[in-house]
């Protein structure tokens, strides 16, 4: 049996099942027969029906299949908001590049992953020896989806239920038409993160203000904080300040800092670049509960001019 | 199956990707019940043996049994007993690899491994360790020129590493056997071979395969540990005929000797022992418990 479904966003063409429960498709009012000349483009599903779907496919999550992690345990949505080109891709990946590498953050370890694929197609870029050398993952395509791609890792520690965390991986300009217009049609994706997230992940671009570019990455970044701030609802907030290895110019930050004090009120605070594992103490910040304890001060961390973390500067009180 | 010392058949689930060593695990196994040296003995010939024989043929010539065809799924029937003398009869069942290669990449189970998952109780994985190694990147290991600023998105989706393979066949597996994996599992109790472990490298042959598994799959090895309760699971390293065996030229000293005088599984103390049939006899006293 070949053919398509003409229903929008269902998930049978992502090799979901049938948003409408035909467990044989051909059943299904929306399901159209296609010929075999036809049958080779990418939205034709072919099955015989006697196998399971399985409500996953190892690439990003969307909406149709997040309810898998959330009927397990009480998952964390975590909404990583920043402008565009700030390195919210970057932190994911360079998240999941060190985590691999261990498997082991704190007290937890690697448990499950329904994206899969997504997470090692965001490594492959920065892989070497490669044909044209390594590279930062391209831009987040923008998109007018409702709901931003998501990322899922499960984690437990010891013997204790599972713990899902579930990451946005949005593209910045749905953050600026947010600052633009909050009501705008095409704003609901950022609208969706700012409702549904149970904890937020801020972005700064650390390289570009100190660009010459500074005036309108202070202005980007200071109205995103303001409008999260306004939309938060007491959720935890951490501030990600990236490109730490670059040229930064922290007497331009240092007031940008401050005002994210206003907004945000006591947060964590972290400065990182893609080869800092340091970002794996952010995971271990998302995974430990109660939640609210991205809110709370965490203790500062020592650092030796030597080490290798040396670029991390502890927690803003 | 009347006799009263006949212990119910172990519903046992062979997993493993291509060129995973199942083959030559199920055929040096024989060898080893048949010569009597385990565990596990032959307690009567083998009453169908056609899915067995051409890889005994090539085994006991000192070659390498051939890869075995992508559809093909057959079960051999051994009847054994174990050194309490309790008999039983184990299916081992054989296949193309490349099925489970399948199971991990497209979207629907099919209803053969429905069953398969849902009436197995212990589940025995087969990953080749000696070839399982995640790639360099440039975020943990500098590399001299520095990155290209932004790849162009039109990079092809990346052939999924043997780590994340064996971590997505048994999440799939797990999610149509009805587990939500909330909890961590106490049933099917699951072996990880880590076969051709004599192509390791002499330090690492020295590590236990729990830490080479660690060192090599850090993320499938942790996968195992957050969701199995500690009994019901257990890694061994595997070498089924000691050393590679030639797929043309026969290995006349390995022949000579015989099969079942070559091969050892490593125990988790990181001792070697020649006794193959240790594995298969932990998944069946496990599921008698």
């Amino acid at each position: 049996m070949k053919g398509k479904c003409s229903l929008p966003n269902c998930g049978l063409k992502d090799g979901l099942a049938c948003e409408l429960g035909h467990s044989e498709f051909a059943k299904c009012p929306h399901f159209q027969d296609v010929t075999d000349k036809v049958a080779e483009a990418a939205s034709v599903v072919a099955d015989d029906g006697s196998g399971q779907r399985l409500p996953w496919t190892g690439r990003a999550m969307g909406l149709s299949d997040m309810m898998l992690v959330s009927a397990r345990s009480s998952s964390s949505l975590v909404g990583l908001i920043g402008p565009f080109k700030s390195g919210k891709t970057s932190f994911l990946t360079s998240l999941f590049v060190h985590f691999a590498e261990s498997g082991i953050v704190g007290n937890f370890s690697f448990a499950g992953s329904y994206t899969i694929d997504a997470w090692a197609r965001l490594k492959q870029y920065t892989v070497w020896p490669a044909a044209y050398g390594p590279s930062f993952p391209p831009h987040t395509p923008v998109t007018g989806d409702r709901v931003p791609s998501l990322l899922h890792l499960a984690c437990r520690k010891g013997t204790s239920p599972v713990q899902d965390l579930l990451f946005t991986d949005a593209p910045g300009e749905w953050f600026t038409r947010w600052v633009r217009n909050q009501a705008a049609d095409d704003a609901l994706g950022a609208r969706w993160i700012a409702d549904h997230a149970t904890h937020f992940l801020f972005f700064v671009d650390r390289s570009a203000l100190a660009s010459p570019e500074v005036g309108k990455a202070r202005q980007d970044t200071l109205t995103l904080a303001r409008l999260l701030a306004e939309h938060r609802r007491n959720r935890p907030v951490a501030s990600i300040w990236t490109k730490s290895d670059e040229t930064c110019a922290e007497k331009i930050e240092a007031p940008i800092r401050e005002k994210l004090k206003e907004y945000f009120g006591a947060h964590s605070s972290w400065n990182l670049h893609a080869g800092d594992p340091t970002c794996l103490k952010v995971l271990s910040e998302l995974l430990v509960r109660p939640e609210p304890s991205l809110a709370l001060p965490i203790p500062s961390v020592s650092v030796k001019s030597s080490s290798a973390f040396m670029s991390y500067s502890g927690a803003t009180k | 199956m009347s006799d009263s010392q006949t212990i119910s058949t172990p519903k046992l689930l062979i997993l493993g990707g291509p060129s995973s060593g199942k083959t030559t695990y199920r055929t040096q196994l024989y060898q080893r019940i048949e010569h009597q040296k385990g565990e596990l003995q032959l307690l009567k010939s083998v009453e169908d043996m056609s899915a067995l024989a051409s890889d005994v043929e090539r085994i006991v010539r000192g070659l390498q049994p051939i890869h075995t065809h992508v559809d093909d799924y057959h079960s051999t029937a051994f009847s054994i007993e174990n050194r309490a003398k309790r008999s039983l009869t184990l299916e081992f069942a054989d296949y193309g690899g490349e099925q489970i290669r399948r199971l991990g990449e497209t979207n629907t189970i099919p209803a053969a491994w429905l069953t398969r998952a849902k009436e197995s109780s212990c589940w025995l994985f087969f990953l080749r360790i000696d070839t399982v190694r995640s790639a360099k990147s440039f975020m943990t290991e500098p590399v001299e020129t520095g990155p290209r600023p932004e790849a162009k998105d039109n990079t092809p989706d990346p052939e999924r590493s043997a780590e994340l393979n064996a971590i997505e066949t048994l999440q799939r597996l797990l999610f149509v056997r009805g587990t939500s994996l909330r909890h961590p599992l106490s049933s099917p109790c699951l072996g990880v071979l880590l076969s051709c472990w004599d192509e390791l490298a002499a330090p690492e042959k020295k590590l236990t395969p729990s830490a080479i598994l660690e060192k090599r799959a850090p993320l499938f090895s942790n996968f195992i540990q957050a969701n199995w309760i500690a009994n019901e699971r257990k890694v061994w390293g595997l070498s089924s005929t000691g050393r590679k065996l030639p797929e043309e030229e026969p290995d006349v000293e390995f022949a000579s000797k015989g099969p079942e005088n070559f091969g050892y599984v490593v125990l988790e103390n990181g001792k070697s022992d020649p006794d193959l049939t240790i594995p298969i006899n932990w998944l069946i006293e496990h599921e008698q418990r």
